[in-house]
């Protein structure tokens, strides 16, 4: 084969002015390969950013600490106003607690003349001087909330709800989970409590 | 983190690198707090007026002038009664009829667009998330001052 019919493959034909000398070995192969190896962060950085914008969103800042029992499943409502602090009365088929202490049993069969707790009575009733105590001269708001499983039948509710009015209590507020994609919730002017 | 030096006898870099180790610091803290407070479940309240339907030591008389306005949870119907007149709203597969019940309450705040109390009755044995669920279908209806009656 002649000289002339050979394929010569073309060199580097950059003037020395213009050559990225680095860039080229790094593309060819031939530099040495650096030990130090940085992280990339933007992805990380993406990744923070989207979960602080959700956890943002989720964020609620009254504060309020409401234990729901395991054995208790809320119902749903989705015209409810946002929770507020008040002593908590939970309601199930064995018993009453009001701030984890039992006030009351549940017997298997309730009738609506057994509205009798008087465990619940005393301890509303040692809550109400505790805020009249603190708070003299306002008048006493009474304000409960009460959180009951959504299957259990209403003579349990009932006669809690008895107990709270016959002390005063009568600012009965009844824990519901909100439903999702529920109107916002909203403080009611006109409400009672 | 490739700055220039002070002597300024170089050429100047154009590509300066900005230094993430206290967006990442601040963004690490920020995501523990908002995970510790994070909250999972909304718990929201429906209030009743239960003084005004169930004590009967109330110093100020009802008024006479006023219409009743009741719902009455029954185990497999509602009963709504509007002073003596009474309709009866059997329950749909074991669920209160909650549209029916709606579209009643619509026609009384057409007739009485200044009320928004209303009293529910209800049977003992009924499940307590159907008065719930009619007490949502009342704030619905724009009757906000429900009456939970416990006798």
């Amino acid at each position: 084969m002649s000289k002339a019919n050979t394929i010569i493959k073309p060199g580097y034909h950059l003037r020395p002015k213009f050559d990225l000398k680095k860039f080229r070995e790094h593309v060819s192969g031939e530099g040495r390969k650096s030990v130090i190896v940085e992280l990339p962060l933007t992805s990380m950085i993406d990744m923070f950013t989207i979960l602080v914008i959700f956890l943002l969103m989720n964020f609620s800042s009254t504060g309020e600490i409401f234990f729901i029992q395991k054995n208790i499943v809320l119902p749903v409502a989705s015209h409810a106003r946002p929770l507020e602090s008040a002593p908590l009365i939970s309601i199930t088929t064995q018993g009453v607690t009001m701030e984890a202490q039992n006030v009351g049993d549940n017997p298997l069969s309730v009738t609506e003349s057994d509205q009798n707790l008087p465990k619940l009575a005393a301890a509303l009733r040692q809550i109400r001087i505790m805020e009249e105590t603190i708070h003299p001269g306002e008048p006493f708001k009474g304000n409960v909330n009460i959180q009951a499983d959504e299957k259990i039948p209403l003579v349990y509710v009932k006669r809690v709800m008895q107990t709270c009015i016959t002390e005063g209590w009568n600012g009965i507020n009844f824990a519901v989970r909100g439903a999702e994609g529920a109107p916002a919730p909203k403080e009611d002017p006109e409400s009672p409590n | 983190m490739s700055a220039s030096g002070l002597g300024g006898g170089g050429k100047r870099s154009t590509n300066v690198d900005l230094n993430l180790v206290p967006f990442i610091d601040l963004l690490s803290t920020l995501i523990c707090f908002l995970l510790i407070t994070a909250v999972w479940q909304q718990i929201n309240v429906l209030s009743t007026n239960s003084a005004a339907t169930t004590t009967s030591d109330s110093a100020t008389p009802p008024d006479v002038k006023k219409v009743e306005l009741n719902v009455s949870l029954l185990m497999d119907h509602l009963e709504v009664t509007e002073d003596k007149n009474s309709t009866k709203l059997p329950h749909i597969n074991g669920e209160p009829d909650y549209v029916s019940l709606l579209r009643i309450l619509g026609e009384w705040k057409q007739r009485y667009p200044d009320r928004s109390d209303l009293v529910l009755y209800s049977d003992s044995q009924a499940p307590y998330k159907h008065l719930i669920k009619l007490m949502d279908t009342m704030y619905e209806g724009q009757f906000a001052d429900v009456g939970v009656n416990t006798n």
